[in-house]
């Protein structure tokens, strides 16, 4: 029994050198690398049916909470988290979003005025909101996703520095909203903000390099989670 | 049961064991840790508001006490591990401070604090470092911080380590919520979720 018992901590130690130090899937699902103990790549296929876009997310539990580490773009086909905790387990999952975003909206923000302070007021108009007595969407971003666009999209200047967007909800059916960036001469647009379902008034503070920025407003909802990938951190870097 | 059965079983539920125990520790830094659960008050000032973990300044006031948190037990030697997710619902104002390590005692005073600028530049409020972006509105953003008591303070955000301070020896305790720094103002909503902490 003893000799047996002996066993045992051998198995352990093999069971935990199974934790992968490399995770990949065949047919162009998710699959990731530690490039060093604690720098992971992860890798997949912009194939298949036309998405929105792509979230990638990670948990440190098999059935964690799954935090976003970016909105990515359709073209994009890899990501690198670095400098990742040490020891510990990391769990990856890709998530496609789908809808078609309003069409775009050039702003060019006036130049402050002398004395203006715009950071003192009280921005009661950017709080995310149902404006009263909007009509509630009725079209689904599953089945027509072009009806369920958001339309009517207005963008307010509210101070040199803030802008108030409203819009039509269109969609029945749609998880989030997200109004999108593209400053300047920025080569992509960028999530400025993501907003609850249903939500149609949004004001967004904006940063110095958008004075002159595009924005669209896209009503999505995710698809199919792809494999999860498993690794697991090293001791870190010396 | 044959003695091979007998062995297999105990084989299977070590590793079953083996498989599952992650579950109960701390999930970040090896292991080790003992999972604690802090008593807290909750702080109001000027026009913060605590509404469970939604936490609000709703005025644009730049000067005065304008907080609105949790304060834990204040916390020893050893090693702590603060987790917990953040999402700015809105925020009107900037530089505010959303979690904080304060050192308590003769020597009380923040010893770190991660704060929000405008547009999701997360920095630490001593020396100004950025610390990550990607706090935007609506997006939930995952803080570990890793406290060495004499040694060593560090700071995961979304599962990357970001900052690390040397720590002195004494007494400290968490904050979180939303706090208006020195050169910050509302107004700004916070609500944060999945608060865990350990030792070790």
């Amino acid at each position: 029994m003893l000799k047996s018992l002996a066993v045992l901590p051998v198995l352990a130690l093999l069971l935990s050198a199974c934790a992968a130090t490399e995770s990949a899937s065949p047919g162009g699902a998710l699959s990731g690398k530690l490039d060093t103990p604690v720098d992971v790549t992860l890798r997949w296929e912009n194939t298949g049916q036309p998405v929105a876009g792509r979230v990638l997310e990670y948990a440190n539990e098999p059935n964690g909470e799954y935090t976003v580490l970016k909105f990515l773009a359709p073209e994009e086909t890899s990501y690198r988290h670095p400098d990742l905790i040490p020891e510990t387990r990391f769990f990856y999952r890709l998530r496609p979003y789908y809808g078609t975003a309003s069409p775009e909206q050039s702003v060019t923000l006036p130049e402050p005025k002398p004395g203006d302070k715009p950071e003192e007021d009280p921005h009661e108009w950017a709080v995310p909101q149902t404006l009263p007595g909007a009509p509630a969407g009725t079209q689904s971003l599953r089945a027509n996703a072009s009806a369920a666009t958001p339309t009517e999209v207005k963008a307010t200047v509210m101070t040199s520095q803030g802008i108030r967007f409203t819009w039509r909800d269109n969609a029945s059916d749609e998880e989030h909203y997200a109004v999108e960036v593209k400053a300047g001469a920025a080569p992509a647009w960028s999530t400025a903000a993501l907003l609850d379902p249903n939500i149609n008034s949004f004001g967004l503070v904006t940063l110095p390099e958008e004075r002159t920025a595009a924005y669209r407003v896209r009503a999505f909802y995710y698809g199919p989670a792809s494999n999860v990938v498993e690794l697991r951190t090293g001791r870190g870097k010396p | 049961m044959p003695r091979k059965h007998r062995v297999l079983a105990g084989i299977a539920l070590l590793g079953g064991l083996v498989l599952t125990a992650p579950a109960a520790q701390a999930q970040v830094e090896g292991g080790g840790w003992t999972s604690r659960s802090p008593g807290f008050n909750v702080q109001e000032r000027g026009c913060g508001q605590v509404n469970n973990l939604t936490f609000t300044l709703t005025c644009s006031t730049a000067s005065g006490d304008q907080r609105a948190e949790r304060r834990y037990d204040t916390y020893g030697g050893g090693t702590y591990q603060f987790e917990g997710s953040f999402r700015i619902q809105s925020m009107g104002g900037t530089r505010i401070s959303l979690k904080q390590t304060f050192q308590d005692g003769p020597s009380a005073g923040p010893f770190f604090m991660l704060a929000v600028e405008r547009g999701g530049r997360l920095y630490a409020v001593h020396g100004g470092a950025t610390v990550a972006t990607g706090a935007t509105v609506g997006a939930t953003v995952r803080v570990n911080t890793v406290h060495q008591v004499g040694s060593q303070h560090r700071t995961y955000i979304n599962g990357s380590q970001k900052h690390s301070y040397s720590s002195p020896s004494g007494s400290f305790y968490d904050k979180f919520g939303a706090y208006r720094t020195s050169s910050g103002q509302g107004p700004a909503t916070v609500v944060w979720s999945g608060i865990r902490f350990w030792r070790k």
